[in-house]
Formats: structure tokens, C-alpha cells, sequence
């Protein structure tokens, strides 16, 4: 289904439950990117910016897409969407926020902060598979990125 | 404490809940989600290793993490219809009433109880609330008609001591008042079982926290095979 296996995709997620269950929906929607994990807000940080631990990345080499958990310790998810739109480096990258929360407000928050799209984590592993093949199939192979265009 | 004292104490109790109750449930979607999510990995992977007893077990697991994420929403969905500001006017309740029921029509396919309303019910209350309350108790003489012959609803008011009540009665199933004493208002308190009548058991709840903000009472009169009464009334009455 997605033919560019070079192109990362940016999961920041503190749950090893989400993780695994994301990781296994991506393996059966054939999504073969590579998939770095951020577990909070700060690592999420370090990887798009190369500090920390990612010093040595090459910055110019930015994520295809953004999964971002809104919960996350240290730095809060919204914190790192507004980061993240606030640089010139990396504020045309596509975030979509994955959250277990049906509030209003938080979507509200999201959207003004620039999210891409706003996606419930269902508790239904069927939902939560067929909601991962849609994000994969718009943000991997539809969406044209502001560098390819 | 003087009313309107108590009044605010309430609403920031009821506020305080509301918050507590959003942090908790979203804590409790992400264990769900592995529940599910794994049971399901393992009838995918290791199906060809389990058998069918095995296979039913797993189904329960998903459906017991299933229900558990109805009753969250149940929860969430009830606070959510019960807060805001609280902004009373006059309303005609009548008119509402009459309203509410021809949408419960659509909803209720193949059942069509006979309405009767009483004119010009006025109440002060708050527009939005109030709505979600007159739905709650109607879908409830709904629901619960659905079996009778000759199924009746009707909307009026009544004086008790005094002072000036509403009432939907219906004629339909009825609960034995013994058991229902105490928690007939509580959240998923249900009268009857699954197989019988559907639902969560958060609508007479919900009712009761729409009245409580307003500074009211709730309460019922049912008989088994008869019928239900609930009876509400604001402070104004």
C-alpha cells in the first residue's frame, strides 16, 4: 500500500500498550515507514529539534507525519504541538493528534494550536485499526508534503 | 448556610465531580484499549492454537472491556447534559413537552403511546437543562410503555402540600417501589434486566442532578404491571 519506507513517522506516546497496539495496527494496514518513539513530550523535543540524545540527527530530515498523544509527562502534548509550530524548521510538518479524550475543549485546544487532524484512540482494536489505515492512507500517500510539491 | 449560599457550594461540588470524573475516565480508556486490543492480537495470531472455548473466552474478555467503555461514556455523556451556566426563564413546558415527544416518535419505530398534556405548564428554569430533563423522563415513559396494550403518557401537575409539582405518568411496566428505594436516581440503577428493557441506567440520574441544580426534588411513584409517576419540582413551586 505505501511504497516510501524512507519517510519516518514521529510517534510520541507514553503507553507501551498504545505503542504496541499502534505499531501492530501500522504491520496490518502494510504501513512499513520506520517508526521512531518518543515516550514524552521532552524526547518528542530532542528528536525534532537534535538535542539530547539526537544531537547527531540531521535536522533537515524531518518526520513524514507527527502521532502525538496529548497526556504525556514532562511535556504535555499541546506544549509540543505549540513548540513545533512556533519554529520556522518544523512548523509545516503534519501533526495529528491521537488522544483518548472526547472533550470539547482539548479538541478545541488542538485546532487552534494547528493540529492536522484530531483522531479518538477507540477503545475497539477494529476502530482504532481501520482509524490508522485512514491516517496512513491521507497524511503517507495523498497528502503531497510541502517539500514534495 | 443560606440558600443561594448552599446553591453555590453545590454547583462547585457538582463542578469539582465533573473534573474528577473527566481525569479518571481518561485513564481508564487506555487499559481498555489494551484489553481489548490484545485479546484480539491473540484471537488473530494464536487463533489456529485455541479452541472454540478458548475463542469464547477471548470474545468475553472484548465484551466485558466493551461494556466498561459504554459505561464510561454513559458517565462522561451524563455530566457533559448536566453542567453549564445555570440561566432560569419562564418556560412553557407544555409546549416542550409536546415538542420532545414527536421527536421520541421517530425514534420508537412501531410504538405509538397516546399523549395526553396539560395547557400552559409554566415553569422558571434553565432552557437547555430542562429540555435534557423532559427528554430524559419521556424517553423513560417511552421505554417503558413499549409492552403495554392501550400504552398512555401524560404530562400535568398536581398540588402536594402545597406546593405546585409535575409529573409524567405513564401506564407501562412499573417497578416494585420496595426495591427501588434509595437508588432509583443512581447512576446505572436499573429496575429491570438486559434481556427485558435496554439501557445504561443513567437517565433518571441525569434528571435528578438537572433538579438538583436547580434547587429541587424528584421523585416516584410506580406499581408493578400499572405504572410509573415521576413527580419534579423547582424551588419556585
Amino acid at each position: 500500500m505505501f511504497d516510501d519506507n524512507s519517510k519516518v513517522i514521529l510517534l510520541v506516546e507514553d503507553n507501551p500498550d498504545d505503542v504496541a497496539l499502534t505499531l501492530r495496527a501500522f504491520k496490518k494496514n502494510n504501513i512499513m515507514n520506520t517508526v521512531v518513539i518518543a515516550k514524552d513530550g521532552t524526547e518528542a523535543l530532542d528528536y525534532l529539534f537534535c538535542t539530547g540524545e539526537y544531537a547527531d540527527r540531521d535536522i533537515e530530515d524531518t518526520p513524514q507525519m507527527i502521532l502525538l498523544d496529548l497526556k504525556l509527562p514532562k511535556v504535555t502534548g499541546l506544549e509540543v504541538l505549540k513548540k513545533i509550530r512556533e519554529d520556522d524548521r518544523t512548523k509545516i510538518l503534519p501533526v495529528i493528534i491521537l488522544t483518548s479524550s472526547k472533550e470539547q475543549q482539548d479538541l478545541l485546544d488542538g485546532y487552534s494550536l494547528g493540529a492536522n487532524s484530531y483522531i479518538r484512540k477507540p477503545v475497539d482494536f477494529d476502530q482504532f485499526t481501520d482509524a490508522v489505515r485512514q491516517l496512513g492512507l491521507y497524511w503517507l500517500v495523498l497528502n503531497i508534503g510541502p517539500k514534495e510539491g | 448556610m443560606r440558600p443561594e449560599e448552599c446553591q453555590r457550594r453545590l454547583d462547585e461540588l457538582n463542578k469539582e465531580m465533573d473534573q474528577l470524573l473527566y481525569a479518571i475516565t481518561h485513564d481508564l480508556r487506555a487499559p481498555l484499549r489494551a484489553i481489548d486490543g490484545f485479546s484480539q492480537a491473540v484471537l488473530e495470531d494464536y487463533g489456529d492454537a485455541i479452541d472454540d472455548e478458548g475463542k469464547d473466552y477471548l470474545k468475553r474478555v472484548r465484551n466485558g472491556g466493551k461494556k466498561v467503555n459504554a459505561y464510561i461514556d454513559g458517565l462522561l455523556y451524563m455530566s457533559r447534559e448536566t453542567r453549564g451556566d445555570l440561566n432560569p426563564e419562564p418556560l412553557d413546558l407544555s409546549a416542550m413537552v409536546t415538542e420532545i415527544n414527536a421527536i421520541l416518535t421517530n425514534e420508537y419505530a412501531g410504538h405509538s403511546p397516546q399523549l395526553t398534556v396539560a395547557d400552559g405548564v409554566s415553569m422558571t428554569m434553565d432552557r437547555i437543562l430542562t429540555r435534557t430533563l423532559l427528554t430524559k423522563l419521556l424517553d423513560n415513559a417511552w421505554k417503558f410503555t413499549a409492552k403495554s396494550d392501550n400504552p398512555s403518557i401524560e404530562f400535568g401537575t398536581v398540588i402536594i402540600n402545597g406546593k405546585v409539582a409535575c409529573f409524567v405518568r405513564d401506564n407501562g411496566t412499573g417497578f416494585d417501589m420496595h426495591y427501588a428505594e434509595g437508588h432509583l436516581f443512581g447512576a446505572f440503577q436499573r429496575m429491570h434486566g438486559d434481556d427485558e428493557y435496554g439501557g445504561l441506567g443513567t437517565g433518571l440520574a441525569t434528571a435528578r442532578r438537572i433538579i438538583s441544580r436547580h434547587g429541587g426534588e424528584i421523585w416516584a411513584e410506580s406499581e408493578q404491571g400499572v405504572g410509573t409517576t415521576l413527580f419534579f419540582r423547582t424551588t419556585e413551586g
